[in-house]
């Protein structure tokens, strides 16, 4: 769906972008990580033109993005920043209706579709709609921003950093919604972080990128299991084993119960790198697993554990 | 409705071309001028002429200005003005001076040359003076400049404020002291920037810094009421001061009916008449052109 | 052993007490036997004792009253402060002349600061108290406490001319500002788009170094050369001539152009100003087409050049509130606005604009009591306003008609200034800033 081809990006002598070759294909969730400077969000905003190529061409579909006028062009692509950016002087639904006024839609539909928005990113409609950004914690000011860029359902989201003007525990509430939404509307995603976790957790591809490159580019486990250049493999650091442990569910590891059942519980939601660190902390082998009432339905052992955790080729 | 607005144009213009004018009138800011002007005003309304009022248009300079540029059509001028300052540098207005006849007709001939023409002026001597508190002219038998010298040369403990012009002139303060013979020191002056004759005299009334003598003019209003006296000057020291109105050469050639009515109205004008209209304005408060009106009635120039 | 509660004695409320007190010791009204004379002055208990005692005993009750009860005192202070003033110039007047005058003095004064002072510390209790202010003047003017007051002895006279004055104060004023908006507000945006253009920041500060006067003094010959040699069509003509050939002179030469800009931008603000002024004051508007441009009102002296003055005075606090509040737009308000796909025009008027307008609207207030203030000296340049009676009052010397036209403008100036403040306050907090 968005297709780089050779994108170059100079400001003056320094090159920020050095020939990226890049394809995300439609309904993924594409992460650009990378160390501050190594040209993701400069790579994110060539996308909707808010800065242009000095080389190459940036497609969207078959569409070279230069043919289009630029800003038709953003008004079909949802734009979150960090900062969020929402205008003090609307009410909060007033912000949402921003990009469906500048398509022209009635007022009716406009309203509808902007209250719609809020219930989808969980913002009461009743509570929320007349509120100013000033009356809105963090949490629920990045909430309006997103609602904001999927207001007139653009196929296409750029994302930078939404998640991180937010408390941990916020965060991870976001990124857990945000999942929800995605496998809902399966939007072509283009995700900026620098948070190797954050990228983990919720991306389909990891692009990682250094100094206007692109490093590697594949799934979260790949990426983990097989980092291909010492860059990659400092930039994951030696905890991308436990990282790779984290997405992989417990479920797949399950044994039967034996004869002995251990002491410690789990349950069967949590992933092995749960699974992992409690083994750790108690010092044992094995732990039971238990379900959502609290039924032991199975163990999970450390040698299970290890040869998942292994980075051989299966 | 379109038919009502025509007629009411063409009525408006019908009545505004069946007057004469407009003629635009100013003045100098102070009461005289004020009176003056709002004088010529009335009258000329009452002798069908649209009038624009710019009484108390500005300083001398600027009303000047606003005449020969055409911005107003007449303003009433001092001969001494004319004389002293506009012709100062001619040497046959400045010998002509003291002389009221001979200065008149000097300045009329002068400024013909400019295009402005100037139509008789108000007997009225408004020249400089020196007042003093009453009870002090009565205590030292002050009645003239030359009761004045005696008393000043007699070490009196004199001060008196003045403005700069009085002071560095040659036909004002040194005319007086040349013809009268007696000499102020520097300690015994007071300088009020500005020369404003109200000032001078409020700080002779009140004693203020021990002023007890005030440059005046001669037709100020406010001498009496401030409890002060003028000496009259017999010798005839200083330069003549007659009000007179000056008129654009243009505007009085269209309209030489404007020397008819002003010049009686202007014969009427003496000291004490000019002095008793600018105190009605000065002292008691009332508006100028009430008073002008009043004293117009008075004399039957208008009904 | 129980313990008092400690006395209650709010420090702003005790100034005023004590202002109010000290008032009563100096005199409080002068009896002149003329507007020029001097004055014998006189304090309350000459003509009412009981009056003196009764406005001691109300201040020590402000000092120590609170809430509801303070304002009540306060507000009978206000009476009795100007029931004394009427009561004493009646009692003053009686058997004088009919040239003598009552001026207020220093206690008047005084007790009008205390009596200021006093509210300011009652306001916590709310802009209510402000309504008490009002109904207690009214009610004073109503019983024509300060009619025989020298200043208004002063507006009988001059009723006429007074008003006339006003209604030109303010025309010149409101004249002013608007050009100054119609002006300084778009040139506020070239500046906050365009790092290049700082300059104008510079030029409008520098214009309000410029002495008033000096500022009246240079234009006056400027003016009066040009209205009258100028035709009317040809003045227009080159207006409008300049506009297309500013684009052109810009691509050879910056500084020719805005040379060109500058010398047929204020022309254009003269005349401007002559006409917006006679549209909204009392003289009346003539165009005379085929006639030098001062038939047509723009003349040397009077309103052109006092407009056009008084405009380029009220430029600096709209061009640089235009410019602050502009650049005070939020960077990723801006960010989120282009992102999302609003054009330039759409961010500007949608965006921009309205998060800058309360900081223009303070531009407003500021050059708005600032202008009313200098339009003081534009009498002196023939154009009229309030600053005749102060020219007049002074020349002749009258302080009472020096009053005539202060206090008119003092208060024009505070209630302009409180109307646009409280306006301002009003879209800051809609806006959110």
């Amino acid at each position: 769906m968005i297709r780089f081809e050779n994108v170059v990006k100079r400001y003056g002598d320094f090159e920020a972008l050095k020939g990226v070759r890049l394809e995300v294909a439609e309904g993924q969730l594409v992460t650009l990580l990378g160390p501050s400077g190594c040209g993701k969000t400069t790579l994110l905003r060539t996308v909707n033109r808010l800065i242009e190529p000095s080389e190459g061409t940036v497609f969207i579909g078959e569409q070279d993005v230069r043919q289009l006028d630029e800003v038709e062009l953003r008004r079909g692509i949802g734009y979150v920043i960090q900062s969020i950016g929402l205008f003090p002087h609307m009410s909060v639904l007033e912000n949402v209706m921003v990009v469906p006024r500048l398509l022209g839609w009635s007022k009716e539909k406009r309203e509808a579709r902007a209250r719609e928005m809020l219930a989808l990113v969980g913002l009461e409609p009743q509570t929320f709609a007349g509120r100013f950004p000033r009356e809105l914690s963090g949490g629920q000011a990045q909430r309006v921003g997103l609602a904001r860029a999927l207001a007139a359902d653009p196929p296409v989201l750029l994302m930078d950093e939404p998640f991180g003007a937010v408390d941990p525990p916020t965060r991870e509430r976001l990124q857990d919604e945000f999942l929800r939404l995605q496998s809902e509307l399966k939007k072509t995603v283009l995700f900026v972080t620098h948070d190797l976790e954050e990228a983990v957790r919720i991306s389909d591809r990891i692009c990682l990128m250094n100094s206007g490159r692109v490093e590697q580019y594949d799934t979260p486990e790949v990426l983990l299991r097989s980092p291909k250049t010492p860059f990659v493999r400092d930039f994951l650091g030696p905890s991308r084993t436990l990282l790779r442990l984290s997405r992989i569910p417990l479920n797949d590891l399950i044994e039967p119960l034996g004869t002995h059942r251990p002491a410690v519980s789990i349950k069967r939601s949590a992933t092995a790198r749960d699974a992992f660190s409690l083994l750790l902390a108690n010092g044992i082998r094995s732990l039971a697993v238990t379900d959502e009432g609290g039924q032991v339905v199975g163990l999970v052992r450390l040698e299970s554990l290890l040869t998942a955790a292994s980075e051989e080729e299966p | 409705m379109k038919s009502v607005f025509a007629f009411l144009i063409a009525l408006g213009l019908g009545l505004a071309l069946a007057q004469k004018g407009p003629i635009t009138v100013g003045s100098k800011i102070d009461t005289e001028g004020a009176v003056l002007c709002q004088m010529v005003k009335i009258l000329l309304e009452a002798n069908g002429f649209r009038v624009n009022d710019r009484c108390s248009t500005g300083t001398t300079d600027v009303v000047r200005k606003a005449l020969t540029s055409g911005e107003i059509d007449l303003y009433p001028e001092y001969t001494g003005t004319a004389l002293g300052v506009f012709f100062k540098n001619d040497p046959s207005a400045q010998a002509v001076t003291r002389d009221a006849a001979k200065g008149f007709a000097r300045v009329k001939e002068l400024d013909a040359k400019n295009n402005i023409v100037w139509l008789n002026p108000a007997p009225a001597n408004n020249t400089w003076a020196i007042a003093v508190p009453r009870t002090l002219a009565q205590q030292n038998n002050l009645r003239t400049m030359a009761d004045f010298a005696r008393w000043v040369n007699g070490g009196a403990q004199v001060r008196l404020a003045a403005s700069q012009e009085f002071v560095d002139r040659d036909d004002a303060l040194k005319a007086f002291e040349r013809v009268y013979g007696f000499k102020l020191k520097p300690e015994q002056l007071v300088i009020l920037p500005g020369g404003n004759t109200t000032q001078t005299q409020q700080a002779a009334a009140r004693g203020t810094g021990g002023v007890n003598a005030a440059m005046a003019y001669g037709t100020d209003g406010g001498i009496a009421a401030l409890g002060l006296v003028a000496l009259t000057d017999p010798r005839g020291a200083v330069a003549v001061y007659q009000p007179a109105i000056t008129v654009r050469k243009a505007v009085f050639d269209r309209f030489p009916e404007l020397a008819t009515l002003i010049n009686p109205v202007f014969a009427t004008l003496d000291e004490a008449t000019l002095s008793q209209l600018n105190a009605e304005v000065a002292v008691s408060g009332k508006n100028p052109a009430e008073v002008a009106r009043a004293y117009l009635r008075s004399k039957n120039f208008i009904r | 052993m129980r313990e008092t509660p400690p006395r209650y004695l709010d420090p702003v409320a005790g100034l005023a007490a004590g202002l109010g007190v000290l008032a009563l010791l100096l005199p409080w009204l002068e009896l002149k036997s003329s507007r020029i004379a001097p004055g014998e002055p006189f304090h309350v208990w000459d003509w009412q004792g009981f009056g003196a005692l009764a406005l001691l005993i109300l201040w020590a009750g402000v000092a120590r009253a609170q809430g509801p009860a303070q304002v009540g005192l306060l507000g009978l202070a206000l009476l009795a402060w100007g029931l004394l003033t009427g009561q004493g110039a009646d009692a003053l007047l009686s058997g004088q002349p009919e040239s003598a005058r009552v001026s207020p003095a220093g206690g008047f004064w005084l007790t009008l600061l205390a009596l200021y002072v006093g509210y300011f510390a009652a306001y916590r209790q709310g802009g209510w108290i402000l309504l008490t202010v009002l109904l207690g003047l009214a009610l004073l003017l109503g019983l024509g406490a300060f009619e025989r007051l020298g200043p208004l002895m002063e507006f009988q006279s001059w009723r006429e001319q007074f008003f006339t004055e006003l209604w030109r104060h303010l025309s010149l004023s409101g004249s002013a500002v608007l050009l100054a908006v119609a002006v300084g507000v778009p040139l506020g945006v070239l500046a906050a788009g365009n790092p290049r253009m700082g300059w104008v920041l510079g030029v409008t500060g520098f214009l309000q170094t410029i002495p008033s006067l000096a500022l009246f003094g240079l234009l006056l010959p400027l003016l009066a050369a040009i209205s009258q040699g100028l035709r009317l069509e040809i003045a227009l003509g080159a207006i409008v001539l300049g506009m297309f050939a500013f684009r052109l002179l810009w691509a050879v030469s910056g500084w020719l152009a805005v040379s060109l800009a500058l010398s047929l931008g204020l022309l254009a603000l003269a005349m401007a100003g002559a006409w917006l002024n006679s549209l909204l004051g009392p003289d009346p508007l003539r165009i005379v087409l085929g006639a030098p441009l001062q038939e047509s009102g723009v003349r040397g002296i009077g309103a052109a050049p006092a407009v056009l003055a008084l405009t380029l005075y009220a430029l600096l606090p709209l061009v640089l509130n235009t410019y602050t509040g502009l650049r005070g737009v939020p960077e990723d308000a801006r960010d989120a606005g282009r992102g999302m796909g609003m054009s330039p025009e759409q961010l500007f008027w949608r965006v921009e604009l309205p998060l800058a307008l309360p900081l223009i609207l303070e531009g407003i207030r500021s050059a708005a009591s600032l202008t009313i203030g200098i339009t003081t000296v534009a009498a002196l340049i023939g154009a009229g306003g309030l600053g005749f009676f102060i020219l007049r009052g002074v020349e002749g010397g009258a302080p009472d008609m020096v009053l005539l036209g202060a206090v008119p403008i003092i208060l024009l100036a505070l209630l302009v200034d409180s109307a646009l403040r409280f306006a301002s306050m009003a879209l800051r907090r809609r806006v959110g800033i």
